[in-house]
């Protein structure tokens, strides 16, 4: 069961290689070189890290809910761009850190930093008081978006309401492989993280301009189209205490608000005329009702068949595979995997039991994971069918990212109070 | 109307106790992790006893310059004359000139102690962290060269992207406290 | 590039615009002028790339055929400078000029920023908004069940293509994870089948494979029902490789541990010859004392119950005394009555020290020189010149020393023998403990780099007079794990822990019992047992639980289960009978279950532990180096029930007797209790 190592065949070639040498007795009083092991960047910055956030986010909560003033905003990104992304080379992330938490919460042995619980408690637990204000200006990638952004496409709303349906997706299939300890793939996959660093791999580098390209005319597409911590502020968003409005007293239905809205966030008004009929919207919704249940089983189901491929995804079970069809002639040659695992002098059946082990966790996460996309698209269908009737225009909370773009444009806000940029224009509209 | 009220008081009460529940949920989180003892901050580093130096730190970092590099246990090592890990297997002489030695930036540098012995140190502005001086010393050697971690230079990304394709998953999170996992065995009575 | 509003609209008068509008179009020209060098750098920096260069291979292959071209060898070394030169280059280019662009980049967004507060414009309302999002519902429905459809055909095909991945044997094959436990030796169940069964079914046809009668049978009834044609070939082979071997259906009837009373349970061992029936060797007598490395037993086990529970070294709570430790060392302080004895050491002396218990004060020390040892060997600093622990037997007190001086004193200080066993050669220094066994003193010097080196060996002196008893070489190199006596079966053993043997000796006799090849690396925890099994671990190998009933070399049949994780490099693991626990240095603590070797939890402790632990009733006290004595329940899940600082470091392993805690730190001896 325990085979001997034996160096490759090359490697014995050689003659009178030079076997292990006991470390000799000095006569010269030959002391060992020093080697210095510096510490990693101090715990401090993690503090001011912690401290920094709340701040920010403080600000801009009181700069957009109570200022009502974009210009300040635009300032606080371009400042935690520049601290949380380039100083700060973008890591810890509270995007990235949900994962951090669901491998705390599910997998064994990985104790959750407190700086890391930090960074994913606290922009929560503002969006469920005073809305997104994390995205607004505190988030880096946001900030490195919506800096770029020059004039916004709008995208059309069933495109819109079908792209939005990826991040619940995303955030799925990245707690899936942070509980499992597979691998955290909302951070290799974070498009902005080689900017932030100066340095990465050309794939990435490649993803991040694209996107930065398409947020020139396209507002924040990784937010609205991606981020999956942006569905849990959603989530937490709904519930704010203190929320965005655009008209300060009476909407006058002018329009302008959700024509200033680069993010598709406004609430609006809808003519009789042009609302579906009640009656077919009740014969639409009954059979979406059936329909969310079907998903789910069907998600569940296709999940579990899934659950072998997507474990392929964890490197023990990669290395498993490998051998085991090494050892039963179906392959040939030797993966860096399977060579590490001989050189480690790991028995075969270990491997083969961990990797078991990881499998059988996969088929229930993997079960989950499946149920979960069936209830996200079940219920999509289902909001989107029984959409609320808006009087007013008005910033939705759960969409809105609190950036204040709007309340330049509404003209009842202009009339009376500072419009952005601070330029006091009372009475100077067009 | 009074329906119409009715239902927004209660909708409100609903927010009312979600915020309230979540204030609590938070910052007793917060306070558990403050008060744990485990929650201090992690990072990562090479078990240099599961390493077989296959060399892909050296390309799969997001440095531009891996932040892996070559440290030398000393005590292990056996200041051998010719050491396995600066010169190459197949070499044709044993100089110490580009087409002999193994290491492509020339960052392990040798010095005379006594005689016979040599002393072989890591310049780690550049070493590249491609493990090959440390394969040479594991085949041949004690061991005493090994690869770690710097933490000066590493950004202690979430996702570590050389743990993601480490073959024998080697790279491990250890307490930010204790940041090195050094190669020279610690013994007492066990 | 970006088409910014300053195109649209021109800056009008003011002096400031128009010095932000040209800032603002210079940096764009320079921001691209930037983008086009770093891209041209990294190209370059590819082509050059050190770590792949494949020009100069190219060269070492020809210059490998022809050893003598001095040519060649110029043009690899200039090559080679260039590559390097080359390669630095280009990371200072990427540096700096990246540096530069962001810098460039946000200038510019300023530059944006300063232009659009003077440019304010107003879009008129637009009416047909108002129509567009009730436009479509059913349009976005239509949408999103056409990515639902891709998304789940994308899904599916991959399903369906990766499939063949799906029948890998070994996920039924689940060795090591599944129960051996209550299967009658008359008719043991096919293994296979009811493996087959318990695994979750990744194979829809597996459960139905199941009912086969002999587990090749089923095994191939798996893969064929899966339609698989290159899976049968390989079920075939299957039956002769380890991979699937089945489990050898060995019946364990689990006996009550029997570490409380020190006594063997004749009755389990008599009714079932296969489950080996371990208890300790101690006679009753040292049940009260601290007499060796980790106790009377050696395996961390008190039994008392009248323990500590609550100190606090930095505020002196519950601190009976404290006395300095003039020399330093790891060994760890062994208690007999009134007696608390320890070693210290450096270079130049080594000494053995006396210490009242009830006061704190010194006894007595003996400065040790044994006739023939003038030379003094390298040790590490982390293994020192004291890092065995002594042992008594109640009349006499023993010492040895990584130089290789062993020494017998009586309780007053007197040396009564003196034995030099030669300086070893082992390249940390010496560690393993002493032992006490049937009233010999056991020696275990493991030495030299490997087996080849013929330099260790297990040795047996008499307490009374010093005289070698016996002497039996070891086949292998040097460890540092202290050995273990126990009784399997009522008759006693010494365990011992090697690479790669553990080996067990008949303490009479010093003849060889059984051996089992599962160790690797340098192993230093000691071995210890746990129900049925002797359980040795180390890192660079597994923790293996070993049926101790064989004779000769066992590695083959005596294997119970292994494990791979949480494998401890210095720090000695420990049982309660029902699970084993094993504490690495990094302050990692695993459990396994004894019986099946599951895995039942595993926790990461704050600090560095070197101390072995120690069981007191159902409680773990667990010291680690920063002095604080973290008190676990056992159990199946981590529980943490104290928490009691000394306020200064400590490595030793704590001695623990009648009401009293000893525990070495770095520079004092404390005495916890009431």
């Amino acid at each position: 069961m325990f085979q001997k190592f034996t160096p490759p065949f090359f490697l014995l070639q050689i003659t009178t290689p030079p076997q292990k040498n006991p470390p000799p007795d000095f006569t010269t009083g030959y002391q060992y070189p020093v080697t210095i092991n510096p510490p990693p960047r101090a715990e401090l910055f993690t503090r001011i890290d912690m401290v920094m956030l709340a701040v920010l986010m403080l600000m801009t909560a009181y700069f957009i809910l109570y200022k009502r003033s974009r210009r300040e905003v635009r300032l606080i990104s371009l400042f935690s761009l520049l601290y949380f992304g380039f100083y700060r080379h973008g890591c810890v992330c509270s995007v990235g850190s949900l994962q951090n938490v669901a491998m705390a919460i599910f997998h064994n042995g990985y104790a959750l930093p407190l700086s890391v619980g930090v960074f994913f408690i606290l922009p929560l637990l503002f969006a469920l008081f005073f809305g997104r204000v994390f995205c607004a200006a505190v988030c880096p990638l946001g900030a490195a978006q919506d800096l770029i952004l020059q004039k916004a496409r709008r995208v059309p709303v069933w495109m819109d309401e079908t792209l939005s349906v990826i991040p619940y997706i995303y955030l799925g299939l990245g707690t899936l492989f942070a509980a499992t300890g597979t691998v955290f793939i909302i951070c290799e996959y974070d498009p902005f993280v080689a900017f932030f660093r100066l340095s990465g791999g050309a794939m990435m580098v490649t993803f991040g301009i694209l996107i930065l390209f398409l947020s020139t005319f396209i507002g924040r597409p990784y937010c609205r189209y991606l981020c999956p911590y942006g569905v849990l502020l959603r989530w937490a968003a709904a519930w704010s205490k203190w929320k965005v409005h655009v008209a300060p007293e009476k909407c006058i239905q002018c329009h302008l608000c959700a024509e200033s809205c680069p993010f598709n966030a406004m609430r609006m008004p809808v003519p009789d005329e042009v609302r579906p009929s009640r009656k077919s919207t009740r014969a639409v919704l009954s059979r979406v009702l059936w329909l969310i249940p079907f998903l789910a089983i069907l998600g569940g189901v296709t999940g579990r068949l899934a659950s072998p491929l997507l474990s392929h995804v964890d490197i023990t079970v990669q290395t498993a595979d490998r051998v085991w069809k090494e050892r039963h002639g179906l392959v040939h040659g030797e993966t860096l995997e399977s060579q590490a695992h001989r050189a480690n002098q790991i028995p075969d059946d270990l491997l083969y039991a961990k990797a078991a082990k990881i499998r059988r966790t996969y088929t229930l996460y993997t079960t989950i994971f499946g149920v979960w996309l069936g209830l996200v698209f079940g219920l999509k269908l289902f909001f989107i069918t029984t959409r609320h009737r808006w009087d007013d225009y008005d910033a939705d909370p759960a969409a809105c990212l609190a950036c204040g773009r709007c309340f330049g444009y509404c003209p009842s806000e202009a009339n009376e109070k500072y419009a952005e940029g601070g330029v006091y224009i009372k009475g100077n509209l067009k | 109307m009074a329906a119409a009220e009715n239902k927004k008081t209660r909708r409100e009460f609903i927010a009312d106790g979600i915020r309230t529940g979540g204030l609590i949920i938070a910052s007793g989180a917060i306070g558990a992790l403050a008060a744990s003892s485990h929650a201090e901050d992690t990072v990562w580093q090479i078990d240099p006893y599961k390493c077989t130096n296959c060399g892909l730190c050296a390309t799969s970092c997001v440095l531009d310059q891996s932040t892996v590099k070559c440290m030398h246990a000393f005590a292990m090592c056996g200041y051998c004359n010719l050491c396995s890990g600066m010169l190459r297997p197949e070499r044709v002489g044993n100089t110490i000139e580009a087409e002999n030695v193994q290491c492509p930036t020339f960052a392990i540098q040798r010095s005379y102690v006594e005689n016979p012995y040599f002393q072989y140190v890591i310049d780690e502005n550049l070493c590249i962290g491609c493990a090959k001086c440390s394969k040479g010393c594991d085949a041949f050697g004690n061991g005493s060269l090994f690869m770690q971690i710097r933490h000066d230079r590493c950004l202690n990304c979430n996702q570590c992207s050389i743990a993601e394709v480490c073959p024998a998953q080697a790279i491990v999170r250890v307490p930010a406290g204790k940041p090195y996992l050094l190669k020279s065995k610690i013994k007492q009575d066990g | 590039m970006i088409s910014d509003p300053i195109h649209s609209n021109s800056p009008q008068n003011n002096p400031w615009m128009i010095a932000a509008y040209r800032t603002a179009r210079a940096m764009e020209i320079f921001c691209v002028i930037m983008l086009a060098i770093l891209l041209a750098n990294s190209i370059r920096a590819r082509i050059n790339d050190p770590n792949n260069p494949v020009k100069l291979e190219n060269l070492l292959v020809q210059l490998s055929q022809n050893p003598k071209d001095e040519n060649l060898k110029k043009e690899i070394r200039n090559l080679d400078v260039t590559i390097r030169k080359n390669y630095f280059r280009s990371q200072f280019i990427a540096k700096y000029g990246l540096c530069l662009l962001i810098g460039a980049l946000v200038v510019y967004l300023l530059c944006l920023e300063y232009l659009r507060s003077g440019n304010k414009t107003t879009p008129l309302p637009n009416v047909n908004i108002a129509k567009e999002p009730w436009l479509n519902p059913a349009l976005s429905r239509r949408s999103i069940y056409v990515l639902g459809g891709i998304m789940g055909g994308v899904l599916l095909s991959l399903i369906v293509l990766s499939r063949h991945d799906v029948t890998y044997a070994y996920i039924h094959n689940d060795l090591f994870t599944v129960s051996n436990t209550a299967s009658a030796p008359a008719s043991p169940p096919p293994p296979m089948v009811q493996q087959l069964a318990s695994a979750p079914a990744t194979v829809p046809t597996a459960p139905t494979a199941a009912t086969a009668p002999t587990p090749s049978n089923a095994l191939a009834n798996a893969n064929t029902a899966a339609g698989t044609p290159l899976l049968g070939t390989a079920a075939n082979t299957a039956s002769s490789t380890p991979a699937l071997r089945p489990v050898t259906p060995t019946a364990i009837t689990p006996i009550s541990p029997n570490v409380q009373t020190g006594v063997p349970t004749p009755s389990a061992a008599a009714s079932n010859d296969s489950a080996a029936s371990i208890a300790t060797a101690y006679p009753s007598s040292w049940s009260n004392q601290w007499n060796m490395f980790r106790g009377p037993s050696g395996t961390g086990i008190c039994t008392l119950s009248d323990i500590p529970l609550q100190w606090d070294g930095t505020q002196n709570q519950n601190i009976l005394w404290k006395a300095p430790i003039p020399l330093p060392g790891w060994s760890s302080p062994i208690v007999w009555k009134d007696n608390i004895f320890f070693t210290g050491g450096d270079k130049t002396q080594r000494l053995v020290y006396c210490y009242s218990l009830s006061y704190g004060s010194i006894n007595w020390q003996y400065k040790v020189h044994v006739k023939g040892c003038n030379t003094v060997p390298q040790v590490g600093d982390d293994t020192g010149f004291a890092a065995q622990t002594m042992a008594t037997d109640g009349k006499r007190v023993y010492a040895i020393f990584p130089t290789g001086e062993l020494v017998c004193l009586d309780f007053t200080g007197k040396p009564l023998w003196l034995k030099f066993l030669g300086t070893p050669d082992n390249e940390y220094g010496m560690a393993a403990s002493l032992l006490l066994c049937e009233g010999k003193l056991i020696v275990q010097s493991d030495q030299g780099s490997d087996s080849t080196d013929k330099k260790s060996s297990i040795m047996a002196f008499d307490g009374k007079t010093g005289k070698q008893l016996w002497r039996t070489p070891r086949p292998v190199g040097s460890s540092w794990a202290t050995p273990i006596a126990i009784k399997v079966n009522g008759k006693t053993e010494i365990i011992t822990a090697g690479n790669p043997w553990v080996i067990s000796y008949d303490p009479a006799t010093g003849k060889e019992i059984w051996r089992c090849e599962c160790l690797g690396g340098e192993v230093a925890p000691s071995p210890i047992f746990s129900g049925p099994f002797v359980v040795v671990s180390n890192q660079g190998a597994n923790i293996v639980a070993i049926r101790p009933t064989g004779k000769g070399d066992i590695t083959k049949t005596g294997i119970a289960w292994m494990g791979m994780d949480g494998l401890p490099d210095i720090v000695s693991p420990l049982s309660d009978g029902k699970r084993v626990y094993l504490f690495t240095t990094q302050g990692q603590i695993t459990c396994y279950d004894t019986m099946t070797g599951k895995e039942l939890w595993t926790h990461q402790m704050a600090d560095n532990i070197k101390a072995s632990p120690t069981l007191v009733g159902n409680s773990i006290y667990l010291l680690d180096t920063k002095g604080v004595m973290h008190i676990l329940a056992a159990g199946d899940q981590f529980n943490e029930t104290g928490k009691n600082p000394v306020g200064e470091r400590t490595y030793s392993s704590p001695a623990y007797v009648d009401n009293k805690i000893i525990i070495r730190g770095e520079k004092d001896l404390f005495c916890i209790g009431k």
